[in-house]
């Protein structure tokens, strides 16, 4: 009797498509695991330094202590969360709240703080203008590292969406500075 | 979860990188700029320390010539004894500040900063001629016109210093100076338009006193030097090489970290156990102080800008706007002999404040009083100013002048410093007719300043009168004790509203208002006002700009 060819195997019920690079070698999923390390480092990298700098900023003013040590709990949480439960809505918070927290560095060290002993909240103060030190700068930098993970790791139409409004927030800041606003 | 399949396309990353771009390069960049502007600021391990020099005192002006030939002042028709004819030449000098470091380059009257001291005498004209010989470009890049204001006088607006009455490098300008006030301390200081800040903070500055017979009747200390004491405080920025370095944070303000009092660093004054009275001035560009001793003991302030108090007020700090002038009296008989007392500054809101701003000077208590006379603060000083008597229910009319921020052009996201909305350039633009005010000759106004702003503060200035401070509602909420004499400056707050009460003479004509934060001067934080009759199709006899123009020191010499 003839042996005959097993059949090549088929997935029953499930359309066939081209397979992604990362499906074809599984490398996707390790990618993508690697993604919620480095964003979970990033993360607690920003939360750290926050952490770091709240001692000399409640001296300062209690308001800036608060406000440090709520950015490293939040930075340090969330990145446990995020590596332990990774999920779209987290993601964008995740986007979100990073980037009030670059966005409020930058305008800081531009134009000046916006709430402070002394002040009426967002007036401009340039007599409270800080400087640039490589603590801000790194987490500020470890936090754009950080939303540019979680964009990667948003589903197709979210992350064009994200993407797209955060080219407009660069370019808000970029208008701000060139237009003389932020100085 | 999902395989990790998503990738951000080169596309995505240019579009990220906006962002990251900006949120890592505008801090840098705002940094480099002013670090560029300070390229080698001292930094303060460098700043040397403060207490080793000795408080210089300024040289007293001597008149060129003087005469007794009796006239009277042509628009007040007040009468003057004789007059007394200075000269000086605003021109680039070198000074030594910093121990250890060379000289630093400085502007000032007759070279030196602050300049010489005025002494004048009450019912004496003064005529001051003002040579410009300084360079064709400044240090900092600009042509260095100037316009001399005596600040405290009731000039006539010709020779008020007003800001486009300029006196260009090479030509020089006669001011007349009626000194029919009641004693006071002046100070003389540039006004060119624009370009006041940097000006007055390359040194244009001196101290102006004023003397009459209430003053001379009181038992006060006296001895221009010895006890009686100018105390010219200001604060400045140094590079590595010494040399003065401008920034003004784009426009906004000048917080210097050398503190200078008579143009040394935190110097020192060896004082007997006596009374010494002081003439606090304020030159500052941009900072205020709260000012303390170190002991706790009190200070008397004695006299404001417009002279002597009715009475004594003793304090245990008082807040000194830019411009302010205050006389106190400090009592060192209570301290014991090897005592240093250091005067402090506490600060106010919204001052870029540095580890080497909170101290001033100090004074070393080296000795017995080898001088009893006029060692006392008598319970009244001047009852009788006449600002002081004003009620508001003198007043004709109330206005507000609003001190504000405003868009450049309406939508613009540029702002600028205004008064109700309007710059110097608006009084420029009208050739120099556009007034935010129009008092009658001898009207009593209220006047009330209001600053919206919580940012920073307006040491406002109202030039040609005394005025008294009537009410302050908002931020320190009431008129402090210091205050309660005739001034010329008044402190408004972050988000201060304060009344002032003037009668506006003798004089008429054109005058300025503004902030005496002198970068908001510059950009562009100046009104004007007009008392009397407008002159809009005729010609002023007392026109500020064009009644007393500055001429060619090169022609008259050839003439």
């Amino acid at each position: 009797m003839a042996i005959q060819a097993r059949p090549p195997a088929r997935t029953e019920g499930r359309p066939t498509r081209p397979p992604t690079p990362g499906e074809r070698d599984g490398s996707g999923e390790v990618a993508g695991t690697l993604a919620l390390y480095a964003a979970a480092v990033l993360g607690l990298t920003a939360a750290m330094i926050h952490l770091w700098v709240t001692p000399q900023h409640i001296a300062e003013w209690w308001g800036y202590g608060a406000f440090f040590l709520g950015c490293a709990l939040a930075q340090g949480f969330g990145s446990v969360v995020l590596f332990r439960w990774p999920a779209q809505p987290l993601f964008l918070v995740g986007i979100a709240g990073n980037l009030a927290i670059a966005v409020l560095y930058v305008i800081s060290r531009t134009w000046g703080m916006p709430v402070g002993p002394g002040l009426v909240p967002f007036s401009p103060s340039v007599a409270h203008l800080e400087s640039p030190d490589l603590l801000g700068m790194g987490a500020t930098a470890a936090e754009l590292g950080l939303v540019v993970i979680l964009t990667a790791l948003l589903k197709d139409s979210y992350r064009a969406r994200t993407i797209n409004a955060l080219l407009l927030a660069g370019a808000a800041l970029w208008t701000l500075r060139f237009t003389g606003v932020l100085p | 979860m999902d395989a990790f399949a998503r990738k951000i396309s080169r596309k995505d990353m240019l579009k990220l990188g906006l962002l990251g771009s900006a949120a890592l390069m505008l801090p840098l960049e705002r940094s480099a700029r002013t670090e560029l502007a300070v390229s080698r600021r001292l930094t303060s391990k460098q700043i040397p320390a403060p207490f080793q020099v000795r408080l210089p005192i300024p040289p007293v002006a001597q008149p060129v010539r003087s005469d007794d030939v009796p006239g009277a002042d042509p628009s007040s028709g007040i009468p003057f004894t004789g007059t007394d004819y200075y000269e000086i030449t605003m021109k680039a000098g070198q000074a030594q500040i910093l121990p250890g470091f060379g000289a630093t380059a400085v502007y000032g009257y007759n070279g030196v900063t602050p300049g010489p001291t005025i002494k004048a005498r009450q019912g004496r004209r003064a005529v001051v001629r003002q040579i410009n010989s300084l360079p064709d470009v400044a240090r900092f890049g600009y042509k260095p016109w100037t316009s001399v204001h005596l600040h405290g006088s009731a000039s006539l607006p010709q020779y008020d210093g007003y800001a486009s009455d300029i006196t260009n490098p090479g030509d020089f300008k006669d001011y007349v100076y009626p000194n029919f006030q009641d004693a006071r301390t002046l100070w003389y200081h540039d006004h060119g338009v624009h370009h006041t800040a940097e000006n007055a903070y390359m040194g244009l500055a001196a101290q102006y006193h004023l003397h009459d017979a209430i003053e001379d009747g009181l038992p006060i200390p006296k001895s221009y030097g010895r006890y009686d004491i100018p105390l010219t405080i200001r604060d400045a920025i140094f590079d590595t090489n010494g040399q003065l370095v401008y920034d003004d944070g784009g426009q906004s303000s000048l917080y210097g970290d050398v503190i200078l009092v008579n143009g040394a660093p935190w110097p020192v004054m060896k004082v007997e156990r006596r009374k010494y009275r002081f003439r606090l001035l304020n030159a500052s560009i941009s900072r205020s102080y709260r000012l303390q001793l170190s002991t706790g003991q009190p200070m008397t302030v004695i006299a404001t800008d417009g002279g002597l108090m009715p009475a004594p007020q003793p304090v245990q700090n008082l807040r000194h706007g830019m411009a302010e002038r205050y006389e106190v009296i400090i009592d060192f008989s209570q301290n014991k002999i090897g005592d240093k007392v250091v005067l402090q500054n506490l600060s106010n809101p919204n001052n870029t404040n540095f580890g080497t701003t909170g101290q001033v000077m100090r004074f070393d208590v080296a000795g017995d009083s080898s001088d009893p006379t006029d060692n006392q603060v008598p319970n009244q000083l001047n009852p009788d100013n006449k600002p002081m008597l004003l009620t508001a229910a003198d007043a004709v009319k109330t206005r507000e002048m609003v001190f504000k921020r405003t868009p450049i052009v309406p939508g613009s996201l540029e702002e600028h410093w205004t008064v109700n909305g309007t710059t110097w350039d608006d009084v420029v633009a009208s050739n120099y007719r556009f007034t935010v005010a129009n008092p009658r000759l001898n009207d009593v106004e209220i006047w009330e300043l209001h600053n919206p702003g919580g940012g920073w503060f307006h040491p406002v200035h109202i030039h040609l009168v005394d005025f008294k401070v009537l009410s302050r509602s908002g931020g320190a909420n009431r008129v402090f004790p210091y205050e309660q004499g005739p001034k010329d400056v008044v402190y408004v707050g972050e988000g201060e509203r304060v009344r002032v009460l003037m009668r506006f003479g003798p004089q008429k004509g054109r005058y300025m208002m503004h902030c005496h934060n002198l970068v908001h001067e510059d950009h562009d934080m100046m009104a004007q006002f007009n008392v009397g009759d407008a002159y809009p199709d005729t010609v002023d006899p007392n026109d500020p700009v064009y009644a007393a123009q500055a001429e060619s020191l090169a022609l008259a010499q050839t003439l």
